[in-house]
């Protein structure tokens, strides 16, 4: 099997790094590759985290996306068993014709099914459904004995719990099943409210919490003083589609913003047009599912809009108790700053995730996109002390800037992580630019 | 997968290198207009795993047998096979091929027998062997992987080149002979797709999606187009290629 020595980075696009890549197209290949060669290795799907939890300098890199097929479906119990390169978006467009889509999906249709589990997702419905691993029946794992084991929560709760939301850090994953959602509609009836500050929409978002199906704001992260946390937010129901739907190409962004314009300009514009879109009694309409989930799929390249430097994405979660305190302060920061951050996405999530390392806990959850400018180390750095401060944690398939103690202190369960490394993975081969930024195999000290 | 009854196999595709990027993507669209499937390669066990993956799409019976173009027997082989199987007309795709390197060639001229034996010997071996069993059923597809390399030869991919310019070479005649039993003969000429074969190459060439490919080439086949590009403006540039005076083109350096 050919192997190229590549540049990675992250969808943020802040730290390349050069590494040796395989893309195997039949399991024997993929089998075979903890045979061959030592070293530190990873498996990658389609690169959509932002930070660096993808890539591994000097390391191989195992490209899992043409390891994409369907393997067993059940329509009784909607269990669906597939490889772990299957594409998240390509298994609601095959199943939504029988009834069935995924219950958990994030921002993105590009998020391959081991990136879903080996990050844990969350969606716009966690306080319904909670995360991706919630759904997880069963995966077969490769681990660096070269065997495959298959992991459920009753047989091995240990590598299991390891393994969701692990990073890719106990193995590779060849294969998982998760259980589909029954009765699934093909459209989402949408219901936009325009919010003028941050209490308005903590309220609206509360009020929302026990009853809507799917809820996420997007807060116009530049606005400042009483407008701190304007927003619009968007509640969504399952809906029969309007047979006017219909599937928009993906649009390139024509032109990279030229260097020299000020970023804060171009989301001066961007986001002072950007909500008059909606009348100021809300606006009501059916759209796809794609068009509610992955808005942003339909502007491919988009993530190069920041220029060359690329930017970091910070997301956290605080909880409830928290949240208005520490989303205030966070948003005050990035205003104050001038970070540059144009848009914020907030959300609420339910209940904590089945892995050691899950991100989700019960509470809200903002993310943020930062230039990658001089600045930015200092503005992460300070976001990264207030979600400490709060008793929050950040999200590791965004991050590209935590220190080992921050993680520490995050994470609580990251002791019970290290140990069942230490049965799976005892010689440490599968490694990340992240699990070293984090030292996240190292023993606290 | 190997169930001894199929259900009906009429307008099956049979697919010689069922494991190839664009041979996996070509099937995918068989299956989702309903075709049954015979998938033919090297490696069973994992063509196994795509037969799962194609009756989840919609394909309402799927085979595999095992076949390995260098095997002399291999052709008549699947022949014998196929004809048993398949007693209505079907339809067939010949996709597997090696690219191989020209530098390990040059160093090893003995390896060019390989690639012009995958390539060409075996490629033109199971077309002659499928003739007569799709002329007696009075119609069907054949449908052929060439490659635009077989257009004009370059040095740097001699033997490839040589081996897609035989099959193209050995597809006219062919096409002729099929086309009174009315079966059609599609020579595919795809530019450099991203696939295996390619994975690992000098980047820098832009690399057309397999999935693409598979699509258009689906369409060329059910027309019974002779020959299809793709991506389409292939045709427009192996046309100025082929026109190039020697001295020239042996002077350009691709
Ligand atoms: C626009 C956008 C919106 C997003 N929205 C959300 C959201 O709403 N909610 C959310 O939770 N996330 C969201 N994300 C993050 C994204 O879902 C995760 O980063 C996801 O892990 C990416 O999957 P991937 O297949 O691209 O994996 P990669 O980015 O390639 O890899 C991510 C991690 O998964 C591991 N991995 C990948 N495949 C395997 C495998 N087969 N076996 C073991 N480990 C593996 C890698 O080692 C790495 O640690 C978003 C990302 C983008 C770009
Ligand atoms: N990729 C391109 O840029 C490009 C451009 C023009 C034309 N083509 C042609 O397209 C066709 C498909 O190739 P691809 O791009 O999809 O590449 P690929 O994924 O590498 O497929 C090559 C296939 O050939 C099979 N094969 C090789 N030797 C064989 C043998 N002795 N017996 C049986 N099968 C054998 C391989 O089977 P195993 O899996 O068992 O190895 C594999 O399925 C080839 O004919 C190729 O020449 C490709």
């Amino acid at each position: 099997m050919a192997e190229v020595l590549r540049s990675l980075s992250g969808f943020g696009g802040v730290r390349h790094s050069l590494c040796h890549v395989v893309r195997p197209q039949r399991r024997a290949q993929l089998l075979h590759l903890l045979q061959g060669e030592a070293g530190p290795l990873l498996a990658r799907g389609f690169g959509r985290a932002y930070g660096d939890a993808a890539q591994i300098e000097s390391g191989h890199v195992i490209d899992m996306t043409r390891l994409d097929r369907l393997l067993d479906f059940d329509a009784e119990t909607g269990v669906l068993a597939c490889e772990a390169g299957m594409r998240l978006a390509e298994i609601d467009r095959l199943f939504l014709p029988r009834g069935f889509c995924l219950p958990v999906v994030p921002g993105t249709g590009w998020v391959s099914i081991g990136g879903a589990i080996a990050a844990d997702l969350h969606g716009k419905n966690h306080d319904r459904v909670g995360s991706f691993g919630d759904h997880v029946q069963w995966l077969d794992l490769l681990t660096a004995d070269g065997n495959v084991r298959r992991l459920d929560p009753i047989a091995t709760p240990a590598l299991f719990a390891a393994t969701i939301g692990g990073m890719g850090l106990t193995g590779i994953i060849v294969q998982a099943a998760v259980k589909l959602q029954a009765d699934a509609r093909p459209a989402i009836a949408v219901r936009e409210r325009k919010l003028t500050d941050l209490d308005a929409l903590l309220l609206a978002l509360q009020a929302h919490r026990p009853i809507a199906t799917y809820s996420v704001a997007w807060v116009d992260a530049m606005a400042r003083g009483k407008s701190l946390g304007r927003s619009i937010l968007e509640i969504g129901e399952p809906a029969e589609a309007r047979s006017t739907l219909k599937a928009a190409p993906a649009r390139r962004l024509p032109l990279k913003p030229p260097e020299f314009v000020p970023l804060k300009w171009i989301g001066k514009g961007f986001n002072a047009a950007w909500p008059a879109r909606i009348p100021a009694a809300g606006r009501d309409r059916v759209v796809s599912r794609e068009r509610f989930f992955y808005p942003l799929d339909a502007v491919a390249g988009w993530n190069r809009f920041y220029g060359k430097r690329g930017f970091h994405q910070f997301q956290c979660v605080l909880p409830d108790e928290r949240a208005a305190d520490g989303l205030r302060r966070m948003l005050e920061l990035t205003v104050r700053s001038r970070a540059g951050c144009l848009l914020a996405v907030l959300k609420t999530l339910g209940s904590a995730g089945r892995g050691y390392l899950s991100f989700a806990m019960r509470g809200h959850t903002l993310a943020l996109d930062i230039p990658a400018r001089a600045d930015a180390p200092e503005v992460l750095a300070a976001l990264e002390r207030i979600t400490l401060d709060c008793g929050g944690r950040v999200y590791l398939a965004k991050d590209s800037a935590l220190s080992p103690e921050a993680l520490a202190a995050m994470y609580p369960e990251l002791e019970r992580q290290r140990i069942a490394w230490a049965e799976i993975d005892p010689q440490g081969r599968f490694q990340s630019d992240l699990s070293r930024r984090l030292q996240i195999r190292e023993t606290a000290p | 997968m190997s169930e001894p009854s199929l259900p009906a196999l009429d307008d099956a595709w049979a697919i010689f290198g069922a494991s190839s990027g664009l041979a996996r993507e070509f099937a995918r669209h068989a299956a989702r207009h309903n075709r049954p499937l015979i998938l033919a390669g090297r490696d069973v066990e994992d063509l196994e795993l795509d037969g799962r993956d194609l009756v989840l799409r919609a394909a309402p019976a799927v085979r595999t047998m095992k076949f390995d173009a260098l095997d002399p027997a291999a052709a008549a082989q699947a022949a014998g096979t196929l004809d048993a199987a398949l007693p209505g007309r079907f339809n067939v795709l010949i996709a597997f091929g090696v690219l191989g390197s020209q530098a390990e060639i040059e160093a090893d001229p003995a390896l060019a027998q390989e690639i012009i034996s995958t390539n060409a010997g075996a490629a033109i071996a199971l077309m002659l062997a499928l003739a007569p069993l799709m002329e007696r059923r009075q119609g069907g597809r054949l449908v052929v992987v060439g490659s635009v390399a077989g257009d004009r030869v370059r040095a740097s991919n001699l033997v490839y080149g040589a081996s897609k310019a035989a099959l193209a070479g050995a597809c006219g005649p062919l096409r002729a002979r099929l086309a009174r039993s009315n079966v059609t003969l599609t020579l595919s000429k795809p530019g450099p797709l991203d696939t295996a074969m390619t994975f690992g190459l000098a980047r820098g060439l832009p690399l057309a999606s397999a999935a693409d490919c598979a699509r258009d080439l689906w369409q060329a086949a059910q027309t019974g187009k002779p020959v299809r590009y793709f991506p389409a403006i292939w045709r427009w540039i192996m046309l100025v290629i082929r026109l190039l005076p020697g001295p020239v083109f042996h002077r350009l350096k691709f």
